[in-house]
Formats: C-alpha cells, sequence, structure tokens
C-alpha cells in the first residue's frame, strides 16, 4: 500500500475514531455518577445535529450549533429528570416535557390538519395538557424509585426509542446535513499526500477540545470534582454536602451536550439520519468498554483504535460487514478482558452488576 | 398433579372462543393476525423463561428468531439440481428429505424438505446458542445487555451484507410447511382456521414444556439462580450451566417461531433480526410481568395483535417506548400486578368462590 | 477417634494490599463442632470463602477427605458434601419456605433438564420424593407451620432457621455457618445452639463462624482464633478462655 493511502486510512480512521470516543466519554459521564449505561447516548447525538440543521436554514452557523448543543443539554437534563429520578412531588419540569412529548403526536400526525393554524395548536393543546397533567399525577403518586439495573437498561432503552420516534416524527426519515464549516464539500487540504476535507480538522480539533475541556473541568473545577467523588463513593459524597441528585443531572446535562456537539461537527461528513443513534451508541459502548469502563482517556484511545482498524478493514472486506466489526470486538474483550484494555480498578466494579 | 396443566385448558378454551367467535361474527380477516403473534408468542415465552425466570435479559433474540427464518426459508428454496442427479433427486423425494416444487418462473425445482430444513434450523440455534452462550452468559446487567443486543446486530449485519440471503430484500416464495399430509402451514384463505390451530398448538405445546420445566427440579435451579446465584450455587447447583440450558432453550422457541412464521408468510426480511424487533420482545416480557409466563402471553398477543392490525399507526415503535418506560416506572412488576387490575381480579375470584360454595349447597 | 475430615494447609489470601487470610492452617475432625472466632476484620468470612469456593487462594490447600478442592467452584465443592449458610441470609425471597428447601434437595435429586422438559414419569416420582423427604425434615425442625410462606415475609429469625434447614437438606459432611446467631434474640440464640448440638449428633461436622463467644463457648469442640488473618491460637474451649494473647486482642491494649 502507498504511504499516502495509509495516511488517508488513518486520518479517516482517527476522524471516525475521535466521534466513537466522544460517545463513549458520554457513556463515561454518566456511568461514573450513576452505575447507569445510557443506551440513548447515540440519540444525543443526532438531536444535536438535527436541531443544528434545522436552525442553520435561518440563523449563523456557530449561533445554529450553539443553541443546538445548549438546547440537547436541556433535553439531557429534562429525560433525567422525568424518567430517570423518579421524583414523587409534583415537578414543572417534568410535565413541561411531558406536554411537548404528547404535543408532537395529534400535531405531527396532522390530526386536524384542516383548521387553521392556530386552531390546530389550540386543539392539540387541549389534547396534550390533561394527559401530561394525568401523567404527571400517575407520576406523583405510583412512580417507583427503585433503581435496579435490569430496570434502568429497560428504561433508557425506552428513551432511546422514543427520541428516535420523536425526531422521526419532528424531522422526518431523509438524510441531512449541516453545511461544511469551512469550505466545502469538494475542498481538501494536502497533508502529506492524503487529501483530507477541512472538517475533518474540525472534527479532530473539537474532540480535542471536549477531552482537554473536560479532563480540566474533573480536575480543576469544584463541581468536577464533586461528580468525580460521586462516582467514588455515593454515599461519602452526599455525607459531604454533594448533591447526588444534581450531579446525575449534570452529568446527563453534560453527556447530552457534548454528544451535540460531537454530532453537529460530524454532520457534514456523515449527513445525519433519525435513526443512526444505535449504531453510534453500541460503537461507543465498545470503545467504552475497550477503553474500561469509566476511564475516559482509555475511551480516546480504544476509540482511535476502532476508527483505523475499520478504516483499514474498509479495504479488505465487503462495505457491509464494517457494522460488525466493533461488536465482534466488543464480544471479545467482554469474554476475556471485561475490565478492558486500559482499566484493572474498574475490575471490581463488575461484580456489583 | 395435573393442577399445572389447568391454565394450559384455559388457554385452550379461549383459544377455541376467539375462533368461533371470529368465524361465526364473519370476522375471518383477524385470523391472519393472531396467528402471526401466536409464532411470535414462541419467543415471548422462551424469552420470559430467560428474563422472568432466569433472570438474564437477552436484546437479541430476535437474532435467534432470524436464524430460524433463513435457515429454514434459504434451504426450502435453493436449487440442489446441480448439486445431485435426477436419479438420487427423487429418490431423496420419496425419502421425505428433499421436495419437488416450482419456483417463481414455473420450472421444477429441487429443494430441502420443510421437515429437514425445520430440524436443521434448530440445530443451527442449538449450535449458535450455545456458542454465545457460554461466554456471554458469564456476563452481568449491562455487559450482557450489550452484548446480546451486539449478537442481534451482528446476525442483521450479516444478513444485510450476504446476497445469498437475499440482503435487504430477504428470501422470498417459501413453500407451505407440510406437517403431515393434509395438515399444512400456509397463507392460503381456505385454510385459515386450520392454521389457526395449527399455530396455537404449538404455542400450547412450547408452554407444556415450560411448565414441565418450571415445575421440576431444573425450575426451582433457575429459579433460586435469579432469587441469589451465590447462594444457588452454594447449594451445588451448577448456575453457568443451568443459565445456559435456559438460553438455549429460549434460543430454540425464537428459531421455532421464526421457522413457522416464515413458511406461514412465504417470506423473511432482515427487520426480523432488527433491534427494534428483539427490544419489543423485552418490553413485552416487561409489561406481562417478567415471571408471569401467562401475563406475557396475554399482553404480548394483544399488543402484537394490535401492532399487526396497524392500530398504532406510525407510532408503532413509539408505543413500545412510552411501554417499556411506563412499565419500568409505574408498574415494575408488569401491568397485571397493578393495584386496580389486583384488586379487580381477587374481586372476581371472591366473588366466584361464593358462587361455588352457594353451588355445592 | 475419627478421621480429619477438612485440612487446610498455609491459606493465603490478600485483596490488594490487606492480608486477609495469611498462611493459615487447620484441620477439622469428623464429627465436632469447631468455631472460627476474632475480632471483626480478622479474616473469619474470607476463610470461609475460601473453602467453600467462594474466592480462590492466592497460595495453599484445602483438602477435603484427603481430596484436594482448592480452586473447585462453589457447586463443586457443595458437590463434595460441603454446605455452607451465609453471613446475612440468603434465602431466595420470592419462593415458599418449602420450595427454598426443595431446592436444597438439588444434589440429591437427578432429573435432567430434557426429561424435566417433556416432564418424564421418573421425573414426577423423583418429585414427590423430594417433597417428601422435605416435608419430615420440616416437620424435625418444626417449620411445617410456614412451609408455604414466602421467605421474605416470614421473621428474621426464622430465616436463619430455614436456611440451615436448607444446607441440612444437602446432606451435607460439612455445614459451615458464618455467624448464625447474628441478629437472633438471646432464646433464638440458645435454640440455635440446640440445633447446632443436633446437627452435629446426627453426625454433620460443623464450622462455624461466630462472634457470640458464649454460644461458641457452650457448643464447641474446639475453636481457633483469627487476628488481622493470622492463626493467633487453637484448642479446646477451656484453653482459649485462658489463653493470654486471645484476651489481649479481644480486651484490647
Amino acid at each position: 500500500m502507498e504511504s499516502n493511502i495509509v495516511l488517508q486510512y488513518i486520518l479517516s480512521g482517527i476522524t471516525q475514531g475521535s466521534i466513537y470516543a466522544i460517545v463513549a466519554i458520554g457513556f463515561n459521564i454518566i456511568y461514573n455518577t450513576t452505575g447507569i449505561i445510557n443506551f440513548a447516548q447515540g440519540e444525543f447525538l443526532v438531536l444535536g445535529s438535527m436541531i443544528a440543521i434545522s436552525l442553520a436554514s435561518f440563523l449563523p452557523l456557530a449561533l445554529a450549533v450553539l443553541i443546538a448543543c445548549l438546547a440537547t443539554t436541556l433535553v439531557g437534563a429534562a429525560l433525567e429528570l422525568v424518567f430517570i429520578r423518579g421524583l414523587k412531588k409534583w415537578s414543572p419540569v417534568r410535565v413541561v416535557t411531558l406536554f411537548l412529548l404528547i404535543f408532537i403526536i395529534p400535531f405531527r400526525s396532522g390530526l386536524f390538519d384542516g383548521f387553521p393554524f392556530l386552531a390546530n395548536m389550540v386543539f392539540c393543546v387541549l389534547i396534550a395538557a390533561p394527559i401530561a397533567a394525568g401523567i404527571e399525577f400517575l407520576f406523583k403518586r405510583f412512580v417507583k424509585s427503585t433503581s435496579n439495573v435490569l430496570r434502568m437498561i429497560i428504561i433508557t432503552i425506552g428513551i432511546s426509542i422514543l427520541m428516535r420516534e420523536v425526531m422521526l416524527h419532528v424531522w422526518d426519515e431523509k438524510n441531512r446535513a449541516l453545511p461544511f464549516f469551512t469550505g466545502n464539500e469538494v475542498s481538501s487540504i494536502d497533508i502529506f499526500g492524503a487529501m483530507i476535507s477541512p472538517q475533518v480538522l474540525w472534527v479532530l480539533g473539537v474532540s480535542a477540545v471536549i477531552v482537554v475541556g473536560l479532563n480540566l473541568f474533573f480536575k480543576f473545577t469544584l463541581i468536577g470534582k464533586a461528580m468525580l467523588a460521586c462516582s467514588d463513593n455515593k454515599t461519602a459524597a452526599s455525607l459531604c454536602g454533594i448533591n447526588v441528585k444534581w450531579m446525575v443531572t449534570l452529568s446527563f446535562m453534560i453527556s447530552a451536550g457534548i454528544g451535540a456537539l460531537a454530532g453537529c461537527v460530524t454532520s457534514p461528513l456523515t449527513q445525519t439520519q433519525y435513526n443512526m443513534g444505535s449504531t453510534l451508541a453500541i460503537k461507543g459502548f465498545a470503545v467504552a468498554v475497550l477503553g474500561g469502563l469509566g476511564n475516559s482517556t482509555g475511551a480516546v484511545v480504544a476509540g482511535l483504535m476502532l476508527g483505523v482498524l475499520e478504516a483499514f478493514a474498509i479495504s479488505i472486506m465487503p462495505n457491509a460487514y464494517i457494522e460488525a466489526i466493533s461488536i465482534v470486538i466488543l464480544l471479545v474483550i467482554l469474554f476475556f478482558k471485561p475490565s478492558g484494555l486500559f482499566g484493572s480498578a474498574e475490575a471490581s466494579r463488575l461484580k456489583e452488576f | 398433579m395435573l393442577a399445572r396443566y389447568k391454565p394450559l385448558l384455559i388457554v385452550l378454551g379461549i383459544v377455541v372462543l376467539i375462533q368461533l367467535l371470529l368465524s361465526l361474527g364473519g370476522w375471518e380477516f383477524f385470523f391472519t393476525q393472531l396467528i402471526m403473534s401466536a409464532y411470535y408468542s414462541l419467543v415471548v415465552i422462551g424469552l420470559t423463561l430467560l428474563m422472568g425466570y432466569a433472570g438474564q435479559i437477552s436484546l437479541g433474540h430476535a437474532g435467534f428468531f432470524a436464524i430460524g427464518g433463513y435457515t429454514s426459508a434459504l434451504l426450502t428454496t435453493i436449487d440442489l439440481s446441480g448439486l445431485w442427479d435426477k436419479g438420487t433427486l427423487s429418490l431423496l423425494s420419496s425419502l421425505f428429505i428433499t421436495m419437488e416444487q416450482k419456483d417463481p418462473y414455473g420450472n421444477i425445482i429441487y429443494s430441502f424438505s420443510p421437515w429437514v430444513a425445520f430440524v436443521v434450523a434448530i440445530l443451527i440455534a442449538v449450535g449458535v446458542a450455545f456458542l454465545i452462550g457460554i461466554p456471554v452468559l458469564r456476563l452481568k446487567g449491562h455487559y450482557l445487555a450489550m452484548a446480546t443486543l451486539g449478537f442481534g446486530i451482528i446476525i442483521q449485519t450479516v444478513l444485510l451484507g450476504t446476497t445469498a440471503l437475499g440482503a435487504a430484500d430477504g428470501i422470498s416464495n417459501v413453500p407451505d410447511f407440510t406437517l403431515v399430509p393434509g395438515i399444512q402451514i400456509t397463507d392460503r384463505m381456505a385454510d385459515r382456521v386450520m392454521n389457526y390451530y395449527i399455530a396455537w398448538f404449538f404455542v400450547l405445546l412450547g408452554l407444556f414444556l415450560i411448565i414441565n420445566l418450571l415445575n421440576s427440579r431444573v425450575g426451582r435451579a433457575l429459579r433460586s439462580i435469579h432469587g441469589n446465584e451465590e447462594a444457588a450455587n452454594s447449594l451445588g447447583i451448577n448456575t453457568s450451566r443451568y443459565k445456559l440450558y435456559t438460553f438455549v432453550l429460549s434460543a430454540v422457541l425464537a428459531a421455532a417461531g421464526g421457522v413457522f412464521l416464515t413458511h406461514y408468510l412465504g417470506s423473511i426480511g432482515p427487520s426480523e433480526a432488527g433491534v427494534i424487533k428483539s427490544v419489543r420482545y423485552v418490553a413485552i416480557v416487561a409489561v406481562g410481568g417478567m415471571d408471569n409466563l401467562f401475563g406475557t402471553l396475554l399482553m404480548g398477543n394483544l399488543l402484537n395483535f394490535l401492532s399487526l392490525r396497524g392500530y398504532f399507526g406510525t407510532f408503532d415503535e413509539a408505543v413500545f417506548g412510552i411501554i417499556l418506560i411506563g412499565i419500568m416506572l409505574f408498574a415494575p412488576k408488569g401491568i397485571l400486578r397493578i393495584k386496580g387490575i389486583k384488586y379487580l381480579s381477587s374481586f372476581i375470584r371472591e366473588k366466584l368462590a361464593v358462587f361455588k360454595r352457594e353451588k355445592e349447597k | 477417634m475419627s478421621g480429619v475430615i477438612l485440612n487446610v494447609n498455609n491459606l493465603n489470601r490478600s485483596f490488594g494490599g490487606l492480608h486477609a487470610v495469611d498462611d493459615v492452617t487447620l484441620s477439622v475432625e469428623e464429627g465436632l463442632i469447631k468455631s472460627i472466632i476474632g475480632p471483626n476484620g480478622a479474616g473469619k468470612t474470607t476463610f470461609f470463602n475460601l473453602i467453600s469456593g467462594n474466592i480462590r487462594p492466592d497460595s495453599g490447600h484445602i483438602h477435603f477427605y484427603g481430596k484436594d478442592i482448592t480452586g473447585l467452584k462453589p457447586f463443586q465443592v457443595a458437590a463434595l458434601g460441603i454446605c455452607r449458610t451465609f453471613q446475612n441470609t440468603r434465602l431466595f425471597g420470592h419462593m415458599t419456605v418449602m420450595e427454598n428447601i426443595m431446592v436444597g434437595r438439588h444434589l440429591k435429586s437427578r432429573s435432567g433438564f430434557i426429561s424435566s422438559l417433556l416432564g418424564l414419569p421418573g421425573n414426577i416420582r423423583e418429585e414427590k420424593s423430594i417433597r417428601a423427604s422435605v416435608l419430615s425434615l420440616l416437620e424435625e425442625l418444626n417449620l411445617s407451620g410456614i412451609k408455604d410462606e414466602l421467605c421474605i415475609n416470614i421473621p428474621f429469625g426464622l430465616q436463619r432457621k430455614v436456611e440451615i434447614a436448607r444446607a441440612l437438606a444437602v446432606e451435607p459432611e460439612l455445614l459451615m455457618l458464618d455467624e448464625p446467631a447474628a441478629g437472633l434474640n438471646i432464646y433464638e440464640t440458645t435454640e440455635l445452639g440446640q440445633l447446632i448440638g443436633k446437627i452435629r449428633d446426627r453426625g454433620v461436622t460443623v464450622l462455624l463462624v461466630e462472634h457470640d463467644i458464649s454460644l461458641v463457648m457452650n457448643i464447641s469442640d474446639e475453636i481457633m482464633v483469627l487476628n488481622q488473618g493470622k492463626k493467633l491460637a487453637e484448642g479446646k474451649p477451656k484453653e482459649i478462655q485462658k489463653n493470654e494473647e486471645v484476651i489481649k486482642v479481644y480486651l484490647g491494649e
């Protein structure tokens, strides 16, 4: 193989791999504070880029991306508050989230399409509001807040289905993409003979910023340290006056936010479709496990490894099977070294499941 | 001793009742969906055994369903004329190993007979279940969930990427399955009622086996594993072996469902192996109450029937997502154990008992 | 004098830097009640887990009736005739008392997976004999009254007893009880002492880890004292009571 082609493969592998790493870090952040694997992690990327794509049609790109990330962060918080925390009190956030979720059904299914827009809206509100209130009552009265692993797995799977379906109904099944951040589809930069799109540099740059930023956050800020303390020992953390519940919400917000950002920078390259979240999630999980669940440095290394491996695999095996590579790696790692390549301290934690 | 089979009789009674109702009422078009959901029930009851009683989650059971369906579809549509000469083929046909049939263009071809295909499909499912189960069942919690999910995705990826298996189109023109002469799995309108009973016969057979298992030494061992694996182990129960056997059994039931449904519909596509399908099975088991065989049977058929009739419209997947979350948040023990329903059923039971007592007087 | 049932040689196990079991040697004679005592964190439960196969030792050997059982899995150890209970009872909460004890008959019955599936007649016959033997055990231990209760619904003292009954159903040669008196009141503890005595009289060797010193002194034939993973003393209850080092450990410096 010629050296510039090899370089080409490596670069495209690193690009893809850095996205996997971001997804894996998203898994890790939530896993560290809660012990939950959030099966809906991939959906955050898709949601972020979908929102950005819609906003970019009338806003400057940078602003669209910024708002999309903030919005997704809020969605992350809302999802945690509604579905994970299981509050037994009346919660405005939950009512609003539920209302919006239900509102979509009559609105997007065109139940009242014959009416003028305003009437349509009013009818939908009239339908959604009492239902949301009813469900809120159910929450107040009946929600069970014991957390066992099987239950959490199923809830986050449910969330991922729900997000996917909401995205299908809000947007549709078409492939969409954000415009290239600099240049366009055909512009390319020559790096030692390998031609790459400038967007690749954006992906690499943003990923690096996310990784470094998170590291600094966890090492040097009080909140970051508090979150780490939760991962170490929840009871001890709460005795130290750390509000563990809000740390959990915060962890969902951060993973949603970085997920959305990653989704936006890759959108021009990979395009965005409502149902790509689950593939991303399983690859991200493979990377998270490969790097040692909870270990974010490990996730970066593992992500890059998987990306490069996939890039080279394209040259030797049918395209259709590529998707399976990461899963085979995941299975192999799970069987032989579930603590991952770089995680040994986590090994003990495995037993708690 | 026969008390354990009483629920089977009740199920049979309901099945017959529904048939009479539909036939007399002229709603025969419902049979198609009832037959399909019966075959899906085979997956569901197997998964109930695995999840509810042995306590192991699987997000990959659609994979086994597809393994069954695809194996049988491939073997019964493959043209063997190139492999053996005509004499051998007609000899094999008289031994019921191969079968003569017309391909879509009207040419005569020889393929394996459905029974052979069925046996091969089950054997492959058993083999794959062992192969996957031995390493996977060492895992717990999220790891087990992700590993089984991965298994399902691999199956679907392979199906989508292999042209011999029809890639995205799947395999169609799968012949009818003649179980014994005169009784065949087919979607012919005239044989709808018969097929309804065939399908439910297989479900009852599956239930019969599982009830036997649950009421035995092995069933107790399984439930004890769910209760406390370490304690079960210290009583001499080889927990990993029992988990494995249960996994294999549930895989066999799923594969059998796949074989039958494929022959019934005459085709199978890669979506049958999809993650969505696997998640759906898990949702049904959760709604039914995990360790409640008849609860999952009831809810499974209800949901599958509604879904197959298209009553959920474009919100089909969303409905299952909502069900998953709702059940886990509000009624982790299944919908049939929600207080209101429990009161209602105990109320009915009480009244019945009173009624019985008075009758005896 | 009867033979040695359990022989433990130079057993070691550490967790990270902590030497939980440090070069412990022990032999248990058939038909006796042998107790292991020691302050909190002395490594008693770890020692138990090593014998029952729940944890693997770093080094050392365990012999049961002369057969090397080091590193066997718990179910294999159980199959050889060693059965244990747990510090915080581990009953199968959502099964009845009767069913719990029937699980204990697992090793004494044969039906396999396939024959169970098919519900073969031999299977059903076996099920009847399991039921009969469990019923007589329940009778013997005065548990018949609660046989159909779910285990999560019965009081703690009875849970302890049911767990011991379940272990007895296995018909072990060696019964290992991990702090059976923890959480019991004084009457229940006395009753437990009598029960353990009865078990020994049936010919079952008992290895006991216990905090309740008076119970241990009353019923044990021999006692081993562990401290910080090491064997501190071994002997008859009388000797242990007089041992200065033991007194020092228990009363503190």
